[in-house]
């Protein structure tokens, strides 16, 4: 009853505020108008909190971290946790809260570029699609259809062992293998935005082709391409932590947040020394659980009809 | 006479129907259909019909906003269907369009300034702050505020979007404009303050229109000459005051028959025509109109009429002219 209470008076005091807002500013793009509503969702924010922190730690690793990043001391190995080595020691006696650290790096930024990958040739390849449509629709429609129909995370084990591995390797693999949806969502907006007046408005005034779709077209259909990509990324961080987990994605000594939990195939480790699979696992589990946050939080501030 | 400012020779447009396995043309849909008249200089011709007969389609392909079938027009000296690419350029900065429906025409992503002033960035005329202000003077040309150029669509009414809409069609400063049912969403108090408007700019500009509307009363207001479309087809045009007093083709005074008159005592014969518009997929044999028409003769059921001259540029397309 109380928490109900305290809810309503927050919600009540939260309106005011946009209300406020929108007084004090009088000209309302579509973008103040997006974040005014990512802003009253309360979980995206925390989400988008939490993903900061982790960039920033990633970011900042070589300062905060209390060892050199491959540093073995082989007297000290298999230490569980201590106020010397806080997440304890690896095999190889190397402090795991350093190489948690450095791991953030590789895994985060791994996901960032196989989503951006992704979506620059789900973008060109859609714009085309919907943009010309006839032939070449047809055309990337059905390498689309080709390329979602092999299952997904068999294809990318096959492809890292042929490719063998590597950080670029990986990225690679999962940018080739994830666009089909946002090509896919960038022809529907463009089949549905071609009708618009405003496209014939362009072309009557004289508008290129590539000017009709920069500055007409594209900024139109962005928003579930920005939906997606944030999803997708969270499936890159973990695609990437099940290939460098199996061996096949990030290589030692570069620490990702997968291979860090190599270990973790043994029982004994699994059973015995929990301090080595459970920090990397719980960060793996903090920033796909964050980012997707972020990403529900912009579906709703980008497309309010996708609610519910 | 002046002289003609657009001239239209026979313009076709068919839309193809696909069907089958292999997608192959199975029909067309003659959206246009075989149209020639021609519009003076700083005058008003007033499109009408019923929804679906052609008129927009007609209006867009004079502007190649669709690729025609056949035919030809002519803007000034210009072939319009045979220019190049970097010409036709060129000669849109003369020729723009109205829409019907504010609320699609304009780009929500972009301020009322970046709409209304991307067709000078796109022709190299002005940028910047020249740009700024030209399209500030424009703005208030068209009943708007200057300080509305860095607004968004979405903040404005219906009636104000289509003065944004009608500011963006005169930037490049054009001659003749294509007003595609620019008044049918608006509400009647509205639509009364955009015509004026359009009639202001005609006079300030020298602005040739070519309105479409299905308005007749509107289209009697506005325009200088009238030209009745059915079914892809002019079927009747002329001087608005000869069209409206003296109708000839039986569609047009069926459809004046309609039009309310502001007299309680006024007893109109109101002609009621039966059935659908036949689909312009499939139209029917000899005379378009002629199964909807009280008129109609064995004759009309097997040859198609031409557009005739009855007198004084007042053109029908009826074989039952001289018994009307």
């Amino acid at each position: 009853m109380m928490r109900r209470i305290i809810a309503k008076l927050l919600k009540s005091s939260a309106s005011d505020n946009s209300l406020n807002g929108a007084k004090n500013d009088d000209i309302v793009s579509p973008g103040k108008i997006i974040w005014k509503r990512f802003r009253r969702n309360r979980i995206a924010i925390v989400g988008s909190v939490v993903l900061l922190v982790l960039i920033v730690l990633a970011i900042l690793a070589p300062v905060i971290a209390p060892y050199e990043r491959d540093a073995i001391e082989l007297a000290r190995r298999e230490q569980a946790p201590s106020s010397e080595h806080l997440f304890g020691t690896d095999r190889q006696g190397r402090d795991l809260f350093t190489r948690v650290l450095y791991g953030g790096r590789i895994s985060l930024s791994v996901g960032l570029v196989a989503s951006s990958l992704q979506m620059v040739i789900g973008v060109i390849l859609g714009c085309l699609a919907g943009y010309y449509g006839k032939w070449i629709d047809t055309i990337i429609m059905r390498i689309t259809d080709m390329v979602i129909a092999f299952p997904f995370l068999a294809l990318a084990i096959t492809a890292a062992a042929i490719l063998g591995p590597s950080i670029y390797n990986t990225m690679l693999i999962i940018g080739l293998l994830t666009w089909t949806e946002t090509c896919r969502l960038v022809r529907g907006q463009f089949l549905s935005i071609k009708q618009m007046e405003y496209i014939e408005a362009a072309k009557a005034t004289g508008a290129s082709e590539f000017r009709i779709v920069w500055r007409h077209m594209l900024p139109n259909a962005w928003a579930p391409v920005l939906i997606s990509a944030t999803l997708i990324m969270a499936t890159a961080i973990l695609v990437e932590a099940a290939l460098s987990y199996l061996g096949l994605g990030v290589q030692a000594p570069i620490p990702s947040w997968g291979n860090i939990l190599e270990p973790a195939r043994s029982m004994v480790v699994l059973m015995n020394m929990w301090w080595l699979w459970l920090p990397p696992g719980f960060l793996i589990f903090i920033s796909v659980l964050s980012i997707n946050l972020v990403g529900d939080g912009l579906r709703d501030a980008l497309d309010p009809r996708l609610k519910n | 006479m002046t002289e003609p400012i657009v001239k239209l020779e026979n313009v076709k447009k068919y839309f193809p129907i696909r069907g089958g396995v292999f997608s192959r043309v199975v029909g067309n849909i003659k959206a246009v259909d075989d149209i020639s008249f021609s519009i003076q200089k700083g005058e008003t011709l007033g499109l009408v019909g019923e929804s679906g007969c052609g008129k927009s389609t007609l209006g867009r392909t004079i502007l190649k906003l669709l690729d025609p079938t056949a035919g030809k027009v002519f803007y000034k000296d210009f072939d319009i269907f045979a220019t190049q690419k970097e010409e036709l350029r060129n000669l849109r900065r003369e020729m723009q369009i109205i829409f019907q429906d504010p609320y699609s025409s304009l780009n929500p992503r972009l301020n009322v300034g970046e709409i209304v002033g991307e067709c000078l960035e796109i022709h190299g005329i002005a940028y910047g702050r020249e740009k700024q202000e030209k399209v500030e003077s424009m703005l208030e040309v068209c009943g708007l505020a200057p300080h509305h150029r860095r607004r968004y669509p979405h903040e404005f009414s219906g009636g104000q979007r289509q003065r944004i809409g009608i500011a963006r069609a005169l930037t490049l400063n054009p001659d003749f404009i294509v007003a595609d049912e620019p008044i049918s969403s608006l509400d009647v108090s509205i639509q009364a303050q955009i015509v004026n408007l359009m009639e202001e700019l005609q006079e300030k500009f020298g602005l040739t229109y070519l309105f479409i509307s299905h308005d007749l009363s509107m289209v009697r207001h506005i325009s200088d000459h009238v030209a009745v479309m059915y079914l892809g087809k002019i079927v009747e045009i002329s001087g608005k005051k000869e069209l409206y007093q003296n109708p000839l083709h039986p569609y047009t005074q069926a459809l004046l028959s309609a039009v309310p008159v502001m007299d309680p005592d006024h007893k109109s014969k109101r002609i009621i025509l039966r059935g659908d518009v036949p689909s312009p997929a499939n139209p029917p044999q000899g005379c378009n109109f002629n199964p909807r028409c009280i008129y109609a003769e064995e004759h009309c059921r097997n040859e198609e009429p031409e557009l005739r001259d009855v007198g004084s540029g007042h053109q029908v397309s009826c074989h039952l002219v001289e018994k009307m």
